[in-house]
């Protein structure tokens, strides 16, 4: 194999090793599963949910100052996993381009156009020798006025995608066959049980029950299209369901 | 010179003040004197409309293009196409509004091609304002937008400078006043097609029997959920009309009363060939 060719700096900067890989690109979905967290999204019949774990490591930390979700647009919002300064840097990107996109034609840019932009420019650093990807994915929800709920999830690779339900992170495999699984007979899920299910997809991956305290959930509903995020209590109310159901 | 703002004094015994014609007629002479010539009003000439009705919207216009006082284009078209249920009425100067809206026409494609969905007139009339904002109103075009989305039927109209109004009714051009006139008179929320028809057509006739720069036929648009009904020449009210009779005297109508004939003797006084260039 003509190893010396490019003199090994296929493992350094983003060009083509002689397989065809970049290298580079492989290790950024590496560096998404770095943090240890996982994140779920899951599309319902009339809303959609994401929903992430909290890790509080640090006990002098103040949690109401940690967060994973952010408002995109008022009706457009995102988790987002992995490195937490890339992911920033993404949302603030995203949030430049919807507004630009707002300013120049007068109205509200949709998920899906979001997203592909987004995924236009994670491309760009997958070329760019002087840049690198971002190690982080973002799953963004949205209810379109359209096409109703709809999930995208766009990763590193400038690669882009419509979910009826994915998951990012340190445990994305077996949360993807946990969803698969659950979603087979294709269930009418309504938002009550979206979450719920979303909170049991988690659980039953990390094997480990939650505390209200140690989720964060996002949701964007027909009846309330703007993207919110539940509060502590309400959060509760869902796990107690949980916990009666079974 | 007398760049005075103050208004003029009264002179006794009432009637008008004609004090800034004095004003005026000494800034004529005292430019001319520097060889140049006070600007003129430069007419437009156009009329166009538009109206919101119950299933969509009507876009009408003349069809007369003007060059100052002469009337360069007997029928020109003066409703462009932007997207498929996006027509825009064009008045002011030609050039701009043909070129104004076959660009709004390519970013249009473009969005459509972007984001999979049909586009929304809203955007057309923000990408019109913020280019003629830029232009400073350089691009003489004032344009009626009209059409309907996903959101229903809307009604804009653009200013040269990039100001905007959304109405269910409005016009533009030199013929404008006259053809608001008959919308004001007579425009009532969710008319009916012929009606509606009918309203826009009375309102462009008004516009070319009542102003120099309009005239020639009426063109209408009808755009509607279904699709677009492109009516050129719908009414051509300015048409000749045909003679009733034949109104050639016959001979022999005038009776002859003398008849004198003088000859006239000529002379040849000099003959002279040129060959004629005809290669």
């Amino acid at each position: 194999m003509s190893r010396g060719s490019n003199a090994g700096f296929d493992r350094h900067i983003t060009i083509f090793s002689p397989e065809g890989r970049l290298y580079q690109v492989e290790y950024a979905f590496k560096a998404v599963s770095q943090s240890g967290l996982t994140s779920v999204g899951i599309r319902g019949t009339d809303s959609v949910v994401v929903l992430t774990q909290k890790k509080i490591p640090d006990k002098l930390l103040d949690s109401s100052t940690v967060t994973n979700m952010f408002k995109l647009t008022p009706r457009i919002g995102c988790v987002m996993t992995g490195n937490g300064a890339d992911s920033r840097s993404q949302v603030h990107r995203a949030r430049v381009e919807a507004g630009e996109w707002k300013y120049k034609f007068g109205y509200d840019i949709m998920a899906d156009v979001l997203c592909r932009r987004l995924a236009d420019i994670s491309q760009v650093y997958t070329q760019n020798a002087e840049m690198r990807p971002l190690g982080c994915c973002m799953i963004m929800v949205a209810i379109d006025p359209q096409q109703g709920p709809v999930l995208y999830k766009c990763d590193p690779a400038g690669y882009y995608c419509g979910f009826r339900a994915t998951a990012v992170g340190a445990k994305q495999t077996e949360a993807n066959s946990y969803l698969e699984k659950k979603l087979k007979k294709k269930p009418e899920l309504t938002h009550d049980r979206t979450v719920q299910l979303a909170i049991t997809c988690l659980s039953s991956v990390l094997s480990s029950d939650f505390k209200a305290s140690e989720l964060e959930i996002g949701v964007v509903t027909k009846e309330k299209p703007k993207f919110r995020m539940l509060s502590e209590e309400e959060i509760e109310a869902h796990l107690v369901a949980i916990a009666e159901r079974e | 010179m007398l760049h005075s703002l103050k208004p003029c004094e009264q002179q006794t015994g009432g009637g008008f003040c004609f004090e800034n014609s004095r004003r005026n007629a000494v800034l004529e002479s005292s430019l001319s004197e520097f060889g140049y010539k006070a600007p003129s009003a430069r007419k437009t000439g156009t009329t166009i409309a538009g109206i919101v009705y119950k299933d969509g919207v009507v876009l009408g216009a003349d069809t007369r293009a003007t060059d100052d006082m002469v009337v360069a284009d007997k029928n020109c078209m003066k409703i462009h196409y932007i997207a498929p249920k996006i027509y825009c009425c064009g008045a002011g100067v030609a050039a701009d509004a043909e070129i104004t809206t076959q660009i709004m026409a390519s970013n249009v494609e473009l969005h459509m091609l972007n984001t999979g969905r049909p586009p929304l007139i809203a955007m057309v009339t923000r990408q019109l304002k913020q280019m003629l904002f830029r232009y400073q109103g350089h691009v003489g075009s004032s344009l009626i937008v009209g059409g309907v989305d996903v959101t229903g039927a809307h009604l804009y109209s653009v200013f040269p400078h990039g100001s905007y109004d959304k109405l269910p009714f409005v016009t533009m051009g030199s013929g404008a006043s006259a053809a608001i006139s008959v919308f004001e008179d007579r425009f009532k929320p969710n008319m009916e097609l012929e009606e509606a028809k009918q309203l826009v057509q009375d309102a462009i006739a008004a516009g070319i029997f009542c102003d120099l720069g309009s005239g020639s036929n009426v063109d209408l648009c009808v755009i509607t959920e279904a699709g677009v009904e492109y009516l050129r020449g719908y009414d051509k009210p300015t048409m000749k009309g045909e003679r009733a009779g034949q109104y050639r005297y016959k001979p022999g109508t005038t009776a002859v009363l003398t008849k004198t004939v003088t000859p006239f003797s000529l002379d040849v006084v000099d003959e002279s060939v040129q060959i004629m260039d005809t290669e």
